[in-house]
C-alpha cells in the first residue's frame, strides 16, 4: 500500500519535473517597437518568466549587436545610437530560444555626412541609391579618388594626356568622370568586356565614344576617347552583364 | 636570358607596375613613366610602332615623361635602352653558343 502510493507521488513528480523542463517558452502577442530617430524600445511578453535577449543589426543574415536583460515575463529593451533614417533586424528570446524576429526603421533622414568606412569601402563599387531629383549616375558624387583610381601616381599622367577628352577640370574630376562611366554601364548595361587573364574590366559608352579600363578591383587603369572606330571591337575580353561583375558587394 | 616582364619594350624602363602585354595579349593601358607610351593606346588606337616610338623619343633627348613618379636614382636613358638592346640581341640568338669540347682539340 506505501509502495502503492510512493509509487504514484514518484509519477506525478516526475510528470511535473520532466514538464516543467520541456515547456517552450511562449511568446505573448507580438513585440511592440518605439523608434526614435536615434534610439529604439523593444517590448515583449512570454508565458512563463525567462531571460531576455535581442540581436539586432542592419543585415538581417548578421544580427551582430546583442543585449541582454533580467528574468522576466515582461521584457524591455532600450537600444541607443542607432543611425536615423534606417532599418535595422531583430531578434527577440531567451539565451535558449528565439521567439520572434522583426524590423523597424529610425526615424529622421539618412545621415551621410559620415559613413562608415565600410560603407565608403563599398560606395567604390556600388552606386549610391538615386535621389529623386537627380537623373543619371554622373550626377552621384564620386568616393575621394585613392578608393577609385588604380595607381594614383600615374593619374597625372593619365589626366595631362586624356583629361581634355572629358573636360575635366582636375586629376580628380577626371578620375570622379571614370568612376561615373563604370557606374553607368552598371545601371545602363553599356558594353562591357572583362580580360580574365588579368581581371581587367573595360566598358566602352557608344554615344559619347568614352572607354575605360578598371583592374580586377574595379578601380581605374585609364580613362579616354579611342580616335580608331574600330578600337573597342579589337579589345580582348569577354562581353559581360552587371550581375557578372566580380568586385560587386557581396 | 629573359627580358624582365614588366620592362617597357620601347625604352627598357624595368619598373613598370605591370607588363605591357598580359598572356592573352591585353594591354596593360599603363603609360610608361620614362618614355610616356601608353600600352593599347598609343599603339592599338594611335597606330605608333614601339620602335617608332623609340627614336621620336631618342630625338626628342630621352627626356623622363612621368609626372606623379620621379626618376630613379642614377637614371641613365642610354644605359637603359643599351640593355634593352642587348636583351632583345640575346633573345633572337637561337641556340646555346657552342661549347669547347677536349675531344675536339
Amino acid at each position: 500500500m506505501f509502495m502503492k502510493g510512493l509509487k504514484s507521488l514518484l509519477i506525478v513528480f516526475l510528470s511535473v519535473f520532466v514538464g516543467a523542463l520541456t515547456h517552450a517558452v511562449e511568446l505573448v502577442g507580438q513585440p511592440q517597437v518605439k523608434a526614435e530617430a536615434n534610439s529604439a524600445t523593444i517590448l515583449w511578453k512570454t508565458d512563463v518568466a525567462c531571460g531576455t535577449r535581442l540581436s539586432y543589426g542592419r543585415n538581417a543574415a548578421q544580427l551582430d549587436q546583442k543585449v541582454e536583460g533580467a528574468v522576466s515575463s515582461a521584457h524591455e529593451v532600450f537600444l541607443s545610437g542607432l543611425a536615423s533614417g534606417t532599418t535595422y533586424h531583430y531578434s527577440v528570446g531567451s539565451a535558449r530560444t528565439k521567439l520572434a524576429a522583426g524590423t523597424f526603421t529610425t526615424s529622421g533622414a539618412v545621415n551621410t555626412s559620415q559613413p562608415s568606412i565600410v560603407r565608403r569601402v563599398l560606395g567604390v563599387f556600388t552606386p549610391t541609391p538615386k535621389p529623386p531629383d537627380t537623373g543619371s549616375p554622373a550626377d552621384i558624387a564620386a568616393p575621394p579618388t585613392r578608393q577609385t583610381w588604380g595607381n594614383v601616381s600615374t593619374l597625372q599622367d593619365h589626366f595631362d594626356r586624356h583629361g581634355r577628352d572629358f573636360s575635366s577640370k582636375s586629376p580628380d574630376d577626371y578620375a570622379a568622370q571614370a568612376w561615373q562611366l563604370l557606374q553607368r554601364a552598371r545601371a545602363e548595361s553599356l558594353p562591357m568586356k572583362l580580360d580574365d587573364t588579368d581581371g581587367t574590366l573595360r566598358v566602352f559608352d557608344p554615344q559619347t565614344r568614352a572607354l575605360a579600363a578598371y583592374n580586377s578591383a574595379g578601380r581605374t587603369k585609364t580613362f579616354f576617347k579611342p580616335e580608331s572606330s574600330s578600337y573597342w571591337q579589337r579589345q580582348p575580353g569577354r562581353p559581360v552583364k552587371p550581375a557578372d561583375l566580380r568586385f560587386s558587394p557581396r | 636570358m629573359k627580358i624582365p616582364l614588366n620592362t617597357c619594350p620601347v625604352c627598357g624602363f624595368d619598373q613598370l607596375d605591370e607588363p605591357p602585354r598580359n598572356r592573352t595579349g591585353g594591354a596593360s593601358m599603363e603609360i610608361c613613366s620614362c618614355c610616356g607610351f601608353q600600352f593599347g593606346v598609343t599603339d592599338d588606337d594611335q597606330g605608333v610602332s614601339c620602335d617608332d616610338y623609340r627614336e621620336r623619343w631618342i630625338a626628342g633627348g630621352m627626356a623622363w615623361s612621368g609626372k606623379g613618379k620621379k626618376a630613379p636614382k642614377g637614371w641613365n636613358p642610354q644605359t637603359q635602352l643599351g640593355a634593352l638592346a642587348r636583351l632583345a640581341t640575346l633573345k633572337r640568338v637561337k641556340g646555346r653558343p657552342p661549347r669547347f669540347s677536349m675531344q675536339l682539340l
